[in-house]
């Protein structure tokens, strides 16, 4: 995104991996929906039925057998291949709307929308957001403000309004909204920050907002200074400072030239696989899958147009660079095709794990900097010597893991949208 | 100038999300003389032009029921829906209908939409009062296999 944008909208999907599956079984509609994750069978979805039956978040699926069996609810195994496909359909609709989409996150995108009127704002989101309910069956939220900070802010609060959609390009909008905007919902604030702030009496995003942003770096170092600035409306908080969320996390790019040969797509994308590497052991998450798409510039309506993703598994989770590498290059290579002239490309991972418990060892007493080292040494003895001549010790054959992954795919629903012998039927 | 055609067309594995490209004029090989047909080498047909016109609405469902023989839509087949198509009067639409995927032919009677099977073997089609009825998409081709 150049410069500073003047307005960010964030659109994200409702109860995203819930929706995939209703869209492809009217049986659902009126059901609750919940999706686990696949490591460790906890909710990472939840419809909001399903949330009013009381399952939390990350809540583990032993906790709430009988919760589930009593109230019908409808349980899945993450189908990352079906919500790859359908984030990739959604922000291909988005960029109709704008050039600049930045994905953040498999059902997250901000969309810069600086150009155009404050008036026309609200109509432009309606119509971003039934456009792709239309196309696509997934509903969404829109929120709309000067900074990313702010337009989290505004899409969280749009959630509980029936047009889905909040602007809070106004600042008198923003005060009102923030003044019982609750801080523990604000971006970037974590359970620790949120204590903290609870101690000096703040409890909504409004006395955040009011508050010395030097006190803030005091309290939460500088990453709540630009929360605060954030809220002021004053843009500062680059995508990358955000933790990745434990629903995944995003490495896109548009090109400065265009692509038109494999062995710069495999360069690029193999560039991305190694920044989430980084990502991931920086905040000592893994992720058993990617997903890499690739796709031409829909504003050059003269030359061929191709659009394309596909999700390549990992048999463990993993935050290796190398692993990742050959992941995102066996994804080039299933995608790849000659002829086209590609703008953009990125890989995306959802349900992020903690690594088993070998490698957390390992993190949580070394402080990141030797972690690194550790990965780094690791990292440059497998290219010495070949891929997995140093593996993590969690990685290597684990006897428990092959039952759990006989029962990851039971209660997956089919991969309706990429796969031939598992389309809907009708 | 002859331009020579490769005898048989390469089998390829059909993939929706990868457009399938038929080469029209291949590269015949030749033993130490560049073939002329390679400055035609990018003229390809691509089957997805035809089949699929807004491929982001775009979705693939497998046909099970016999509900629309008699317009030779038959169990087996793939069909090609369009989200982005505005149904219309003598559209075949993917219909929920309480919940239930199915094919239907819609009909646009005196500004009330009705559903029909296209089946003469089966009974005229009614829906039951209360039952949720919605257009999940435009079916806009066929595809199937004749050599199976």
């Amino acid at each position: 995104m150049n410069g500073q944008p003047l307005g960010l909208a964030l659109v994200d999907g409702n109860s995203f991996y819930c929706s995939c599956e209703r869209v492809f079984d009217g049986k659902l509609e009126k059901r609750p929906v919940i999706v686990l994750s696949n490591n460790d069978g906890c909710a990472v979805a939840r419809t909001s039925e399903a949330k009013a039956l009381g399952i939390r978040m990350g809540q583990p699926m032993f906790q709430i057998l009988d919760l589930c069996r009593d109230n019908k609810v409808a349980v899945f195994a993450s189908n990352y291949a079906l919500y790859g496909d359908m984030s990739r359909r959604m922000n291909q609709i988005y960029e109709r709307f704008s050039p600049d989409v930045e994905i953040y996150s498999i059902d997250e995108s901000f969309i810069d929308v600086s150009k155009l009127a404050l008036k026309d704002r609200t109509a432009w989101a309606s119509d971003l957001r039934s456009t792709t309910r239309q196309l696509t069956g997934i509903p969404t939220c829109v929120g709309i403000g000067p900074t990313k900070t702010l337009a989290k802010l505004a899409n969280k609060a749009a959630k509980k309004l029936p047009a889905g959609v909040l602007d809070l390009s106004n600042p008198a909008e923003q005060l009102r909204v923030m003044a019982d905007f609750p801080i523990g919902d604000v971006w970037g604030i974590g359970q620790a920050s949120q204590a903290k702030l609870l101690a000096q009496g703040i409890q909504y995003a409004g006395q955040l907002r009011d508050m010395d942003p030097k006190l803030a770096r005091q309290i939460m170092t500088v990453v709540g200074e630009r929360i605060v600035h954030e809220l002021n409306g004053r843009p500062c908080i680059a995508l990358e400072t955000v933790a990745p969320q434990r629903k995944g996390c995003a490495v896109t790019r548009s090109f400065g030239q265009r692509v038109t040969q494999k062995v710069e797509m495999e360069q690029a994308v193999a560039g991305y696989a190694t920044r989430l590497g980084e990502k991931l052991r920086r905040h000592g998450l893994a992720t058993d899958h990617v997903t890499v798409f690739m796709h031409t510039s829909q504003f050059s309506d003269d030359e061929p147009q191709r659009n394309v993703s596909t999700t390549v598994d990992i048999p463990e989770a993993t935050n290796d660079s190398l692993t990742l590498i050959k992941a995102a290059r066996r994804a080039v290579d299933r995608l790849w095709q000659s002829g086209f002239r590609y703008s953009k490309a990125g890989i995306i991972t959802q349900d992020l794990v903690t690594p088993p418990i070998p490698q957390r060892a390992l993190f949580d007493t070394l402080d990141h900097e030797k972690a690194a080292r550790v990965m780094a040494a690791m990292d440059e003895a497998n290219r010495r010597w070949g891929r997995a001549t140093v593996v993590p010790a969690a990685t290597m054959g684990d006897p428990a893991k092959s039952q759990t992954f006989s029962t990851k795919f039971e209660m997956r629903s089919p991969r309706f949208t990429t796969r031939w012998e598992e389309l809907p039927e009708c | 100038m002859q331009i020579r055609f490769p005898l048989l067309a390469v089998p390829v594995p059909l993939i929706v999300l990868r457009p399938l490209r038929v080469p029209m004029m291949g590269q015949v090989v030749h033993a130490g003389f560049p073939s002329p047909a390679d400055d035609f080498i990018e003229s390809m047909i691509d089957l997805n032009e035809v089949l699929i016109k807004n491929p982001t609405a775009t979705f693939l469902w497998r046909v099970v029921g016999d509900c629309m023989v008699d317009v030779k839509i038959f169990p087996g087949d793939v069909v090609v829906v369009d989200r982005s198509r505005t149904p219309k009067h003598r559209s075949i639409v993917v219909a929920i209908i309480d919940g239930e995927a199915t094919l239907k032919r819609l009909h646009r009677r005196a500004g009330r939409l009705f559903l029909h099977n296209e089946n003469a073997k089966l009974p005229v089609f009614t829906v039951s009062e209360g039952v949720e009825v919605s257009i999940w998409g435009v079916v806009t081709a066929t595809i199937r296999d004749l050599d199976k």
